[in-house]
């Protein structure tokens, strides 16, 4: 029962992260740079079909749309090696750029939504029975803030059923960080609202993180931008390798988001990768046991968002373990994370690690026996809300950055206070979320149900 | 789709910049463009035309393959006199321009703002909307105008203001930039204080972003480069042209701001950075759109064995007081948004890194903390690996207008040389132009001295003891508690 997935990449980041994406979805499936499979690629028992279709010539398709306010990054890969892999109705650039402001990405995108609608409703009618969407995108430029929010809210509306997956890198937060934007907590804080509203699970990508993993663990001394794409994509496609390898369970998506995810909003997942490498580098982990796999996952220093999990509690975690695992290994590993309390649980919900294993694919060779990617659901995800919330105070108190804002005649400046209400009771809801009385939490003002209706 | 600019150049000296401008432009474009097609980057600045039995047609890009017959630029020309056009056409990029986007008068504004502002220009106003118009129909998707002009004088500064007011009604949403020379403090032009004020009024007023440039601080960067190079290797301020000209090194340095400035839009590179996206994160309210620039290293790194600290060394020096464009000492002023494009080949860890030095080492406003924009370009600039430019929004743009004003008060107390002025305009200009000045420099003296509002607890009251007296008066305690 094929379950398709929609990958939809938005402005410059979610371009250049779908690039490397795809790039590695290739490589595993053996899909030649121009969508052909190779001869090497005989196995056949992997499901191709949940993001690739196959075209009269026997060309292998991504289901992809490629999106972008302004011309340069898809002219990018339209003149990459990978240019003839991409169904070229499905790329769609207009011309001014959003210049970093969410008002003009959304409006854009509202201007301009009959042609977005038409190719995102072609590639569902091309899918027998589609699951859901996957976007890639940041929060803090203006395109992937801003028509991406647009995107979330009629996607909502035209496919009401079908589930929304993004993946958002969300600016350096940090006071070490290095900001690239100035206006980020503006756009942040209008996509952030959407994401909660609108969005059925967000991954969050963190650029301070996976610098600092691309120096710390890689061991790169000037990682460039597609280096630190390739662990994105890393992440990806080990997040999809059980609907793309169909084994007992967890074969769709939305199997693996129900247990993440114990209530509505709180859908804000931290992703751990280990062991890393980049294009068969020797790394420093030498012993892959699945014990060791699973404790690594859960330190602090692989996971890919900068806030720490010391604080807080997990409300769940799901890890996808691939390579070569002996089963029993797996309840032993389990036990001694219990025993040694190398997580801690929400006290109002069962103490859940799920374990998921998955296969490898056979084309791509890893110098490791295992490697396993971790899902987490972490209250103190809250902190980088609370980061956003207060750089953006100090800059609205002070009006500065506005006029761009205003000159899109349809934009409120009321719209900045409807997004920082709902931002404020996530974080609230995270909070609460770690107590034991989470369970009754919001059962007294029943405005709460309205707003998310 | 290529995003179009077109230049403006107005007066002697807006010719002069622009004229190094297209040179530079030129050989960028050569060095990149190996199979010489008409690319999209190319398109930026050029048109390619065929030139068929005398009636030029426009090429255009297409897929990006068509091979360059005749470049022209996307330029608007306009002097009131004919010296330095003339100069322009005979000079080896004469085939550049087109003769019909000239506007040019023979006897000049004899550097008096209000002869270029309510003479030539109204008179030249029909001209210059066809003229416009012309060149904006050639654009597929216009980004912006780009002006270069002078303060001191008469066309540059009072033509090139009420072009500005034109471009404003006419194409409202497209970015108006400026590169306006201030003048030094010894200027060749006695009467420069006024025509800068009544300038500085149209420039709050009509531009989006304005890069102000100091001839002394040129000066001065030329000085710092000639003394230890002595003839070594080509830097950032060597023409093509052997017979150089007095001002062509600084006219040269002006052009490289240019160029990197809009090098994000032509080439490509892991993070770009568009025109609009500068206005939008380096001008936080609308009348401060003065930003600073300056631009590092300021001449080529011949000796590799400094490549590694080369980088670091480089971010630190573009905060000094030597590469500034213009003569402030940002350091000792306040921040309020910095903007970095870097071109070449620099990890962005590095920028990261550096980045955070710079935080630590600035005052920046404490409500905009975190205000950092950066761009990388792949393409490096011309015999640089890599080079920065650094555009920030610093309130130490006032002195530059105070002692200007400063300048302008001496004379207009006298009323000296008002006469020549109160010719065209009227005298309470004079005072509109001064009170707009007055008040911007405010603006950034309030940006300076604002600080960061304690936290103030709120206190309750515990306890109050019995008063006693002590000599001649009476006491009493106060406890105080933190209210939690």
């Amino acid at each position: 029962m094929p379950r398709e997935i929609i990958t939809l990449q938005i402005g410059q980041c979610g371009n250049q992260i779908g690039m490397e994406f795809w790039k590695q979805l290739c490589k595993e499936h053996g899909i030649s740079a121009d969508g052909i499979l190779e001869e090497f690629a005989t196995h056949g028992d992997d499901r191709k079909d949940v993001f690739f279709y196959q075209a009269d010539d026997e060309h292998y398709i991504p289901r992809a749309v490629l999106i972008d306010l302004e011309p340069r990054v898809i002219n990018m890969i339209q003149n990459s090696p990978y240019s003839a892999l991409y169904n070229p109705e499905n790329y769609f650039h207009a011309k001014d750029g959003a210049g970093n402001c969410w008002a003009a990405g959304y409006y854009g995108g509202e201007r301009l939504q009959e042609e977005l609608l038409e190719m995102i409703e072609r590639e569902a009618d091309g899918s027998e029975s589609l699951e859901g969407f996957v976007m890639l995108h940041s929060i803090a430029g203006g395109t992937g803030s801003g028509l991406g929010s647009f995107l979330l809210e009629v996607l909502n509306d035209r496919f009401p059923k079908k589930l929304i997956q993004t993946y958002s890198v969300f600016p350096n937060q940090l006071e070490s960080g290095a900001s690239d934007t100035v206006v980020q907590p503006y756009n942040s804080l209008l996509t952030l609202k959407r994401l909660t509203m609108f969005s059925d699970c967000v991954v969050v990508l963190d650029n301070t993180a996976l610098d600092r993993i691309a120096v710390d663990r890689l061991k790169l001394v000037n990682p460039n931008m597609s280096q630190i794409n390739t662990l994105v994509s890393t992440v990806m496609s080990a997040s999809t390798t059980t609907l793309r390898y169909p084994g007992y369970m967890n074969n769709d998506l939305v199997g693996l988001l129900a247990s993440l995810i114990p209530t509505p909003r709180c859908h804000f997942l931290m992703t751990g990768y280990t062991p890393l490498t980049i294009e068969r580098q020797v790394s420093a982990v030498r012993k892959t046991t699945v014990l060791d796999v699973m404790r690594r996952l859960l330190q602090t220093k692989n996971i890919m968002v900068s806030a720490s999990t010391k604080k807080g509690c997990y409300m769940s975690i799901l890890n996808i373990i691939q390579g070569e695992v002996d089963a029993t290994q797996i309840h032993k590993s389990l036990q001694r994370i219990r025993e040694r309390k190398l997580a801690r649980f929400i006290p109002w919900g069962p103490a859940s690690i799920q374990v998921a294993l998955s296969k490898k694919s056979p084309y791509v060779e890893t110098a490791h026996k295992v490697s396993g990617l971790m899902l987490a659901n972490h209250t103190n995800i809250y902190a980088l809300f609370d980061r956003v919330l207060k750089q953006y105070d100090k800059l609205k108190k002070r009006n500065a950055f506005l006029e761009n804002y205003k000159k899109e005649k349809d934009f409120e400046i009321e719209e900045f206070d409807y997004s920082k209400e709902v931002v404020e009771q996530l974080v609230d809801e995270y909070k609460a979320a770690e107590k034991a009385d989470y369970g009754s939490w919001g059962n007294d003002d029943g405005k709460d149900e309205e707003m998310y209706k | 789709m290529p995003r179009e600019l077109i230049t403006v150049q107005v007066g002697q000296c807006g010719n002069q910049i622009g004229l190094r401008f297209w040179d530079l432009v030129l050989r960028e474009h050569a060095r990149h463009n190996k199979d010489s097609v008409f690319d999209e980057s190319m398109s930026s600045f050029f048109r390619n035309v065929e030139i068929k039995r005398g009636n030029p047609i426009n090429i255009p890009v297409g897929d990006g393959r068509n091979s360059l017959q005749n470049l022209k630029a996307r330029a608007v020309i306009v002097d009131m006199e004919e010296g330095v056009i003339n100069q322009m056409l005979k000079s080896e990029l004469g085939e550049l321009f087109d003769q019909k986007h000239f506007i040019k008068d023979v006897s000049g504004a004899g550097n008096n703002w209000a002869h270029g502002f309510n003479y030539y220009g109204p008179k030249y106003e029909e001209t210059l909307m066809e003229n416009f118009r012309k060149t904006v129909e050639d654009c597929d998707s216009l980004q912006g105008f780009f002006m270069m002009h002078s303060l001191g004088g008469g066309t540059g500064s009072g033509v090139g203001s009420y072009i500005l007011g034109l471009l404003k009604e006419a194409y409202p949403e497209v970015y108006r930039f400026t590169t306006s020379i201030f003048p030094s403090n010894d200027d060749d032009v006695i009467t420069s204080p006024y025509n800068s004020i009544l300038s500085l009024n149209e420039l709050r007023k009509q531009a989006d972003c304005v890069l102000p440039v100091d001839n002394q601080a040129l000066l001065n960067i030329i000085q710092t480069i000639q003394a230890p190079l002595a003839g070594k290797g080509a830097g950032i301020t060597e023409g093509k042209t052997k017979e150089e000209k007095p001002f062509d090194k600084m006219n040269n340095i002006i052009a490289h701001l240019l160029a990197n400035i809009t090098c994000s839009m032509r080439f490509e590179g892991p993070l770009n950075v568009d025109l609009n996206e500068i206005t939008m994160n380096l001008v936080p309210y609308p009348d401060q759109h003065f930003l600073l620039a300056s631009m590092a290293p300021l001449y080529s790194l011949l000796d590799l064995k400094l490549q590694a600290r080369g980088v670091d060394q480089m971010f630190k020096d573009i905060l000094t007081d030597q590469h500034q464009l213009l003569c402030v000492s940002p350091l000792r002023h306040r921040y309020t948004a910095l903007g970095l494009i870097i071109r070449g080949d620099v990890a962005f860890t590095d920028v990261a890194k550096n980045i955070k030095k710079i935080k630590s080492d600035i005052d920046m406003i404490y409500w905009n903390k975190e205000g950092f924009k950066y761009g990388l370009c792949n393409l490096p600039s011309l015999g640089q690996p890599y080079s920065a430019l650094c555009l920030s929004n610093n309130t130490g743009v006032r002195s530059v207008f105070s002692s200007l004003q400063g300048r302008f008060d001496k004379l207009y107390r006298r009323k000296a040389h008002l006469h020549h002025y109160t010719e065209y305009i009227e005298v309470s200009l004079f005072e509109e132009a001064s009170t707009s000045t007055s008040d911007l420099i405010a603006q950034y003296l309030e940006l300076e001295n604002v600080k960061e509002p304690s936290f103030i607890p709120r206190l309750s009251l515990i306890h109050i003891s019995e008063p006693t007296r002590l000599l001649s008066i009476s006491y009493a305690v106060f406890c105080l508690k933190k209210k939690k």
